[in-house]
């Protein structure tokens, strides 16, 4: 519809019809409707228009929905343990709640230490969350390429301690790889079903390295194999080093990093390296000489 | 010819009004209470947005549990439904942030129209048309940027344009001219 500019527009019309505007907008736009047939044709043609798209919507994706009383049970049942269980985390809350997922919550990060506390537990529940609603099924592991390359994310979502990029890239690697104590590792074996613990054949790894702010927590590890696969524990070190040293350069922010390398490591490789398999090199020099853009 | 709200398509009404009946409940009871209201239309929404009816259902889940808290907590009661479609797309955000849009839902939508639809006349040639009208609809939502589908199916789901906003984090504004925008495509593709 050519507009003139005494005609209403579209989203006036459509905002009188809603009842969103305020009341004297409305008067304007009812009067000028009252003697303007062309915008009265053009309202109902929206409404028309809406209208039948409703319809085509809902029989599009009617039949899609499975039965309600299965999930209406589940949901009871899980209200039942969520009483039993208590509160959940706030932050995380307000994270999710709110329209920034991951900015929101990591500016505080920065900003206060009793918020940075909460703000890095929240990750952990953010990606538990993550697992409990994707699950295997959504990421499922590599099997071809060897088992637990990547981490059971059931397990193993990721957990952060409160850092800032200051702290990150003013300690050394000696002050920021914590050593993860031997009954945690057996902890980590057992759960991965690992038995006996394999120590040869694999690394205890952190999933979000400490020098990126990974949390010395059984959620943050998973036994990760040394050899046999391409994408092994010699691999991650590669590209926890070129993380830190691009997060240091302000290339990328901190929690971008962690949110990568917990989500998925080999994605992440990828993404940074620009590489479809590990590029050769040892040193950390060498995995940074690869472009960074 | 009136032109007052009342002409309007009737959506279900908002859920704000029911706030302070629902005031007077145990938390559990409003939560489910609200979730049956609201679960198909909440489910057909992230079908819209690429999400699997599973993957979906769980989100649902959890933004009612994320609700129950939120209420337990006695914090606001004001436009819960707004409040629910708001975290099951920041939910539905934060799966596409891990495991990419699996857009292919959208790009099925065709195809589950063409299984699917429902023989409303006896009049083959009639079945015919109606099929291929509805197909070039949903060839146009599909084609619609990922903001103005999902205010069109906001709306469609029957939440009122400052819902919308408080759902997609835009300006009210922005949601009229989204669904002008939307429907002027599919006054077009119908011929208008």
């Amino acid at each position: 519809m050519s507009r003139k500019y005494d005609h209403s527009t579209d989203e006036q019309l459509l905002l009188h019809s809603a009842g969103e505007l305020p009341t004297h907008s409305s008067a304007q736009i009812r009067a000028h409707l009252d003697v303007c047939s062309r915008c009265r044709e053009r309202l109902t043609e929206l409404e028309s228009t809406m209208a039948d798209f409703v319809e085509v919507h809902r029989d599009a994706w009617d039949a899609e929905l499975p039965p309600v009383t299965a999930s209406h049970e589940r949901l009871k049942a899980r209200l039942a343990d969520s009483v039993r269980q208590g509160p959940r985390d706030e932050q995380f809350d307000r994270r999710i709640t709110g329209h920034g997922l991951w900015h929101s919550a990591w500016v505080a990060v920065a900003q206060h230490r009793q918020a940075a506390v909460l703000a890095g537990i929240s990750l952990a529940a953010c990606l538990l969350l993550a697992v409990r609603l994707y699950g295997p099924e959504a990421r499922p592991h590599s099997t071809s390429l060897g088992r637990w390359e990547e981490p059971d994310l059931r397990l193993t979502p990721g957990a952060t301690v409160p850092v800032t990029q200051n702290q990150v890239c003013g300690a050394t690697a000696e002050q920021t790889v914590p050593a993860v104590p031997a009954s945690m590792k057996r902890k980590v074996f057992e759960e991965y079903g690992v038995t006996p613990p394999r120590p040869d054949a694999y690394e205890v790894d952190y999933l979000i390295t400490p020098e990126l702010g990974g949390a010395t927590d059984i959620r943050n590890l998973w036994p990760e194999p040394y050899q046999d696969t391409v994408w092994n524990a010699h691999v991650k070190d590669q590209l926890e080093d070129r993380l830190r040293y691009m997060v240091c350069r302000g290339d990328v922010d901190l929690v971008t990093a962690q949110r990568d390398i917990s989500t998925d490591w080999i994605a992440a490789y990828r993404k940074y390296f620009h590489a479809d398999k590990p590029v050769s090199g040892d040193s950390p020099s060498s995995h940074n000489s690869v472009p960074l853009t | 010819m009136s032109f007052s709200s009342d002409s309007v398509l009737v959506y279900p009404p908002s859920a704000a009004a029911e706030v302070v009946e629902r005031a007077s409940t145990s938390p559990e009871v409003e939560v489910v209470t609200l979730f049956n209201e609201l679960r198909d239309r909440l489910l057909r929404y992230l079908l819209v947005v690429g999400l699997s009816a599973h993957d979906g259902e769980e989100i649902i889940q959890e933004s009612f549990l994320l609700l129950f808290q939120h209420l337990k907590q006695g914090k606001s009661r004001q436009n819960l439904r707004g409040w629910v479609f708001r975290v099951a797309r920041n939910l539905a955000l934060k799966q596409r942030l891990s495991n990419q849009l699996r857009l292919h839902r959208v790009v099925e939508l065709d195809e589950v129209m063409q299984e699917r639809h429902v023989d409303r006349s006896p009049d083959p040639e009639e079945q015919l048309q109606d099929r291929v009208r509805r197909e070039r609809l949903l060839a146009v939502v599909r084609a619609l940027p990922e903001q103005d589908r999902s205010c069109l199916s906001l709306r469609a789901e029957g939440l009122r344009y400052r819902e919308i906003a408080e759902v997609m984090g835009i300006s009210l504004g922005s949601v009229a001219a989204s669904l002008a925008r939307s429907l002027a495509r599919l006054g077009r593709a119908d011929g208008g």
